[in-house]
């Protein structure tokens, strides 16, 4: 007999005889699901956040800012720095051949959560008419756009739902202005959702503001980024930074997942050292209650290597359902369920690459747990086993 | 307590498993210990804050200018002991990672507004007298090795001096040993002027006034006086207190209390799994024992009771491990973070909770121990 069917042998045997030890079973099931359902769970907080930065950037976008400024609000780009950035080289240029160049205005303004009546602060962006061609996935959901030269803005759908006066045709006052909310928009479940949106003019206008924060751009091709990057750098006239609108969203995360997922991964590994206990004990007492077997099959001469995987794949078999309970029980409870933190609100994402984790991790755990136990089992003196009771 | 011989040897029947089981149950409270130690050092630091501090922020963000003319204002504010207004320099000293955070504040007034620090007055006229002047905490001082009298150029990440460069030279006139309490015990004290007047842009703002009251209680009052001096002006304010601000921040990142929670919850879900299948399956294979014990008169609530004493004593022992491993950490934690772990009510949790642990998962072994017929059991029927 080959070893493989040696192999399959030994472990068709040791399923066959799963039911009878249910209870030791189940411990291992458990611990891999638990600690599988925890670490997703944590991770899929960092997850959700990226996944919703990352929604609607396509990867010709890039963004202009001015050069060492500690937050983007406190950037400046005057009229004239815009303009020299729209003309500069690699710029996708609209049906009606202009450049696609988006100069921002954003402004940090105060709210009132419905919640708690506690303060948060939302960003206030004044976007010219480009605003549609740049955002392809922004649209009104209620409401109408705003008009140039009067205080109208447009909410974004999460911010409208988890604050006050923002639903359609209240009055916000915003640093001393009286605002109407004459439209809200989705915007595909990303960032800008959390934001409100006007009129750059009027808002710049309105806030005291002489200059841009920074200039969003869609280049032809996203290939075309260092040559756009080199002629702004170069240009002596100005004094900005440009990067690649999707880099530049998760530098502005990464502090925040950073920490996350250090969370989530220490979790991850102190729990699956425990359960890594759990494993060892069920293979020991699994490989405890087969004595007879194993050495009644090494005794008409199945070889030790068939004996040691088949008590790993029987480890491994058991950790993979875990995983799996594991993993439905992070998805049911938490995948798409809005949590508000750092301002944003956002929604938990247990994605595909977090399932892949879960499998890793479950089959790390069966296979440190069942490596003893195998070797016991091989190892087992097979004249004085037969005479186990 | 006679019995005490028969449950420990009733534990350590299979010594390989008990062990391996003590380890996850270890290992759980481990968890527990840190995890919960970080929620207790949280709500510490929290505490340990001033409660008659204010920080005035713009009301829009807290990296927003103000204008300078603002501290003028707040000092007329009734209740308001002293008030100064600060600049963050965020710098470096040789390499990019040796951070030398540089706060730019008043010298004369800087004693007034932080109550927990202790700087000899000759060390703060030093300062005052020299433009360039710079106070720094011991600990930084040994790190980088300064000593009085040094000149350190130190290289902002940010703020752009006059000339164009990023360098800020500094002179090192006084280093100062602080008690804790202060918010400046891990910065360096520089002049507001220097940095005011010395940069490229920006001048005549800071990003926040430092502002202590004379009374505690009244601080929500004194706050909401100063805000409404600017309110409906182009730059509005935001006062708080130091604890409310902090408070805040931790409210910020979400709901930490739940999060441990769910964590230890889960983790004792599978716990229970893994305790009770061990004593299920000690008793299961016990059976002729346990008849005989029962044979030579033991009653059956005293079996039960012996069962659990194993449970308990074991679950007991195991949490005392992992919290015992989870105390070592609270000292790293106090020097490397300055977190103020209080050990004792989390102990007393931990314990609470092992005995909990040992009870539910006890009991259905031990209701099958006082169920054994010994008829049946002694026949291994």
């Amino acid at each position: 007999m080959n070893l493989f069917a040696q192999i399959w042998a030994v472990t068709a045997m040791n399923v066959r005889a799963m039911p009878q030890r249910a209870g030791a079973s189940v411990v291992t099931v458990v611990g891999v699901a638990t600690v599988v359902a925890v670490m997703v769970s944590l991770l899929s907080i960092a997850a959700g956040l990226m996944q919703m930065v990352d929604k609607n950037v396509q990867p010709e976008d890039a963004i202009v800012l001015s050069s060492g400024a500690p937050a983007i609000y406190m950037g400046s780009i005057s009229r004239a720095a815009a303009a020299i950035i729209a003309d500069a080289p690699g710029i996708k240029r609209d049906p009606d051949g202009k450049p696609m160049v988006q100069p921002t205005a954003i402004v940090i303004v105060e709210v009132t959560r419905k919640s708690d009546g506690g303060s948060a602060n939302i960003a206030f962006q004044g976007s010219g008419p480009e605003g549609q061609l740049m955002a392809p996935y922004a649209h009104l959901i209620a409401g109408r756009r705003f008009s140039p030269a009067v205080h109208e803005l447009v909410a974004g759908r999460t911010a409208s739902a988890q604050y006050r006066d923002l639903s359609l045709g209240d009055h916000i006052t915003l640093r001393g202005t009286v605002w109407t909310v004459v439209g809200v928009f989705a915007d595909n479940g990303g960032t800008d959702e959390n934001a409100l949106i006007g009129d750059a003019d009027t808002v710049m206008t309105a806030f005291d503001r002489p200059a841009f924060q920074s200039v969003d751009v869609r280049l032809s091709s996203p290939a075309m980024f260092e040559r756009f990057k080199d002629a702004l750098t170069s240009n002596p006239q100005l004094s900005v930074e440009v990067k690649r609108t999707s880099d530049y969203a998760r530098d502005q995360l990464k502090p925040i997942t950073g920490v996350l997922n250090f969370v989530g991964y220490f979790v991850g590994v102190v729990m699956a050292v425990g359960a890594v206990f759990g494993a060892i004990n069920t293979m020991y007492s699994a490989v405890d209650a087969r004595t007879r077997e194993i050495a009644t099959l090494r005794a008409i001469g199945f070889g030790g290597t068939a004996v040691v995987i088949s008590v790993l794949v029987e480890s491994l078999l058991l950790a993979i359902p875990g995983a799996l309970i594991g993993v439905a029980i992070a998805w049911l409870l938490f995948n798409g369920h809005a949590v508000s933190a750092l301002g944003l609100t956002f929604p938990l994402a247990v994605t595909p690459a977090l399932f892949e984790l879960a499998i890793v991790w479950a089959l790390a755990i069966g296979l440190i747990g069942g490596l003893a136990p195998s070797f016991r089992a091989a190892r087992l003196p097979v004249a004085t086993a037969l005479r186990a009771t | 307590m006679k019995f005490l011989p028969l449950i420990w040897a009733g534990i350590w029947r299979k010594p390989g498993r008990a062990i391996l089981t003590l380890l996850s149950v270890a290992n759980a409270f481990l968890l527990f210990g840190i995890l919960q130690g970080f929620a207790s050092g949280l709500n510490h630091a929290v505490a340990q804050t001033h409660a008659d501090v204010l920080l005035t922020f713009s009301r829009v963000s807290q990296v927003e200018p103000l204008p300078l003319s603002h501290v003028d204002q707040i000092r007329t504010v009734p209740g308001v002991r002293a008030a100064t207004p600060l600049i963050p320099l965020i710098a470096t000293y040789r390499t990019p990672t040796q951070i030398v955070p540089a706060d730019g504040v008043d010298p004369k007034q800087i004693l007034a507004v932080d109550p927990g620090l202790v700087i000899p007055q000759s060390m703060i006229n030093a300062l005052a007298n020299t433009r360039t002047g710079a106070l720094v905490g011991r600990n930084m001082a040994t790190r980088y090795g300064w000593k009085v009298g040094d000149r350190v150029p130190l290289r902002a990440l940010q703020i752009q001096n006059r000339d164009g460069s990023q360098t800020w030279p500094v002179d090192i006139v006084g280093i100062f040993t602080s008690k804790g309490g202060t918010l400046f015990a891990n910065a360096m004290l520089v002049n507001f002027d220097y940095i005011d007047e010395g940069r490229a842009s920006g001048g005549g703002t800071a990003n926040v006034f430092f502002v202590r009251v004379d009374d505690p209680n009244r601080a929500a009052q004194v706050a909401a006086g100063i805000d409404r001096l600017f309110a409906n002006s182009p730059n509005e304010t935001k006062t708080a207190t130091v604890r409310q601000i902090a408070q805040d921040q931790i409210k910020q990142l979400g709901d930490i209390g739940f999060v441990i929670n769910a964590i230890v919850g889960a983790v004792f879900f599978a716990l229970l799994f893994s305790v009770g299948a061990l004593m299920m399956q000690s008793v299961r294979e016990r059976t002729p024992e346990l008849a005989v014990l029962k044979t030579l008169g033991f009653t059956d609530r005293g079996l039960m009771g012996l069962i659990l004493s194993e449970s308990l004593i074991f679950c007991v022992v195991s949490a005392a491990v992992g919290l015992g491993l989870a105390a070592l950490l609270f000292p790293v934690a106090r020097r490397t973070i300055g977190f103020d772990v209080q050990a004792g009510p989390l102990m007393l949790a931990g314990l609470g909770l092992a005995v909990a642990l040992a009870l539910i998962s006890g009991l259905p072994p031990a209701i099958r121990a006082m169920h054994l017929e010994v008829v049946d059991a002694l026949a291994g029927r």
